[in-house]
């Protein structure tokens, strides 16, 4: 097995734990996709945004954790905060994958906003 | 009497019999009513029996037919839609336990379109609570509890629209209405052999549906064959001022032929494991395709779909449901998975999701190029067969979706009908995906396929659960 094809398993393994709060899919197959990475994320983006190993959450997962810790922590347990943090890494490394795409500056959303004038002439 | 062979017969069918009044709309809906209290509630498939409602439409439909009056080719048919879209004054759950008392004021236009079309309400059918917004881990991820499947009921129906998937297989109804946020209409269709049109995002309007992602959520019909689906999709769609992201044509089923043979991709590598019987019923389906159609193998392109459309959707329901979340009431959902979606959703950066419609724009164009050399793409639509009721989701789900989250990112239609049997003589179905707006050529295609074969009209063992 080469080095990217460890790395997408490991991916996907990780999305399967990190499926279960992504809150994500209509059909839980499709929980792990948000990690589907056809093109191995290089290094960097990897180290930065999310975890360089599949079992432990990225620092900036846990900040993000910890933010959810402040906001709502009065009602969540430890391993409540374990399976979120864990959600949070796939969300990031979900991002991390996006961003491999490049983007033109005219690149828009696909959404389209519309001036509103009512009826009121 | 009506026989049981009849509750299963096509909408189509049924609407030829009504109309040559040899159906009494009456006498069919008190059947189905019927079947809905029993076995349809023992199965899960039901949230709210509209039986004063449905009889009250009845009466007027069978008065109608009489004094010569057809509204629709669905005029006197009974239905069941999904318990997310709002009925005036009948409870609207969402499938959600923080939601059992919801009763709106108004019908959403989907209700408002069935009814000037003459059909009648039977029932607000079962659904995975929020339509699986949150992430859910088990079939039982329901306020009514799991979708008990017809050919099984010791498996799954499928989800989200799980009761649309039993009442139809069931006979329960002539047709239901489902939607598909991702798969949740083309995964209970699958599993309770059954077909299902997932349609072009903005087909159908979503006025007075349960939103889980304004960008992605797409209303459907769910029946018992193509020839239904287009038949009530006809009778749903177009433009609606109320709803601005409908499309401003007005869409009619028009199943067209085709002089030359059809240019059908097939996309081989849909799914990384599927159960045995799987490859060996598509290559079945494929011999037969290659009696109406050039096949060519087609690879998706390899961009990132499936993240886009999860970050799409896990930052627009965290916004959809945010006063659920931030009430603390996400704790009263059913699945242990989806009491704790909610607040990971909260923290998807406002860039990512800018980012992630931004590039849905390229994913489109890519994959509308690879689609433009075809008529449709297929692909099974599913891994295999309908799971155990009590299995762990995330384990049988456990691969990629790269045509389910392709279609669902790109807005496009797939119909998805039945094309064998795979282990435990459970259904397996085939998908028929198409370009933007192409519902025509992919339910002429779906329907040259179904009227080859004999799959749709096979009927799942009633002794199971009668």
């Amino acid at each position: 097995m080469r080095d990217s094809e460890k790395k997408a398993l490991s991916r996907r393994e990780f999305g399967k734990a990190a499926a279960a709060v992504a809150g994500l899919s209509l059909v839980p197959t499709l929980l792990s996709a948000r990690l589907q990475d056809p093109k191995p994320a290089p290094e960097s983006a990897v180290e930065k945004s999310a975890t360089a190993s599949s079992e432990a959450p990225s620092e900036e997962a846990l900040a993000l954790a910890g933010i959810v810790k402040l906001r709502y922590g009065s009602r969540l347990n430890e391993e409540a905060l374990k399976e979120i943090t864990r959600s949070l890494d796939g969300t990031l490394k979900a991002a991390a994958t996006l961003r491999k795409e490049p983007l033109e500056n005219s690149d828009g959303p696909a959404v389209v906003f519309r001036a509103w004038r009512g009826e009121h002439d | 009497m009506i026989d049981d062979s009849v509750l299963f017969a096509s909408a189509h069918d049924l609407g030829e019999q009504i109309r040559a009044r040899k159906i009494s709309p009456v006498e069919l809906t008190e059947a189905y009513l019927a079947k809905l209290e029993g076995p349809g509630k023992r199965l899960g498939g039901v949230v709210t029996v509209t039986r004063d409602l449905a009889l009250e439409q009845a009466r007027r439909a069978e008065k109608e037919i009489r004094s010569g009056k057809i509204r629709s080719p669905i005029h006197g048919i009974p239905y069941g839609a999904k318990d997310l879209l709002a009925t005036n004054g009948i409870p609207t759950t969402w499938g959600a336990t923080p939601y059992k008392d919801q009763v709106f004021t108004y019908d959403a236009t989907v209700i408002r379109r069935l009814e000037k079309a003459g059909a009648i309400l039977l029932g607000k059918l079962a659904m995975v609570e929020l339509a699986g917004g949150m992430g859910y881990r088990y079939a039982s991820a329901s306020i009514t509890g799991a979708g008990k499947n017809p050919w099984n009921p010791g498996r799954w129906s499928g989800g989200s629209s799980s009761g649309s998937g039993v009442a139809v297989a069931g006979g329960f109804v002539g047709f239901a209405i489902g939607t598909e946020t991702w798969g949740s209409i083309t995964t209970p269709s699958s599993m309770c052999g059954i077909s299902g049109i997932r349609p072009t995002y903005g087909r159908v309007s979503r006025q007075g549906a349960m939103a889980l992602s304004w960008t992605m959520d797409k209303i459907g019909v769910m029946a018992r064959s193509v020839a239904d689906c287009g038949m009530v999709l006809s009778e749903i769609a177009g433009p609606d001022p109320a709803d601005p992201s409908t499309m401003t044509k007005p869409w009619n089923y028009a199943p067209f032929g085709k002089k030359e043979k059809w240019r059908i991709g097939i996309v081989r590598k849909a799914w990384e494991k599927p159960e045995p019987e799987v490859p060996t019923a598509f290559e079945a389906a494929i011999q037969e395709l290659g009696r109406i159609a050039v096949l060519q193998d087609v690879s998706l392109p390899e961009l990132p779909f499936g993240a886009t459309a999860g970050t799409l959707i896990s930052a627009e329901v965290a916004s959809a449901f945010e006063d659920l979340i931030e009430s603390g009431r996400v704790s009263e959902l059913a699945d242990p998975g989806s009491r704790l979606g909610g607040y990971s959703s909260t923290m998807v950066y406002a860039r990512d999701y800018l980012r992630a419609l931004r590039l849905r724009a390229k994913l489109q164009r890519s994959l509308d190029d690879v689609l433009a050399k075809f008529d449709a793409l297929v692909a099974p639509t599913l891994p295999g067969v309908a799971s155990p009721l009590a299995a762990n989701l995330e384990e049988v789900f456990a691969g990629d979706d790269p045509v389910g989250g392709a279609g669902n990112c790109c807005g496009i239609p797939a119909v998805s009908v039945p094309m064998g049997f795979g282990s435990d003589r459970l259904p397996l179905g085939i998908q028929f995906v198409g370009r933007a707006g192409e519902e025509n050529r992919i339910l002429a295609i779906a329907k040259a396929y179904q009227d080859r074969t004999r799959w749709h009209l096979e009927r799942p063992p009633r002794e199971n659960w009668t």
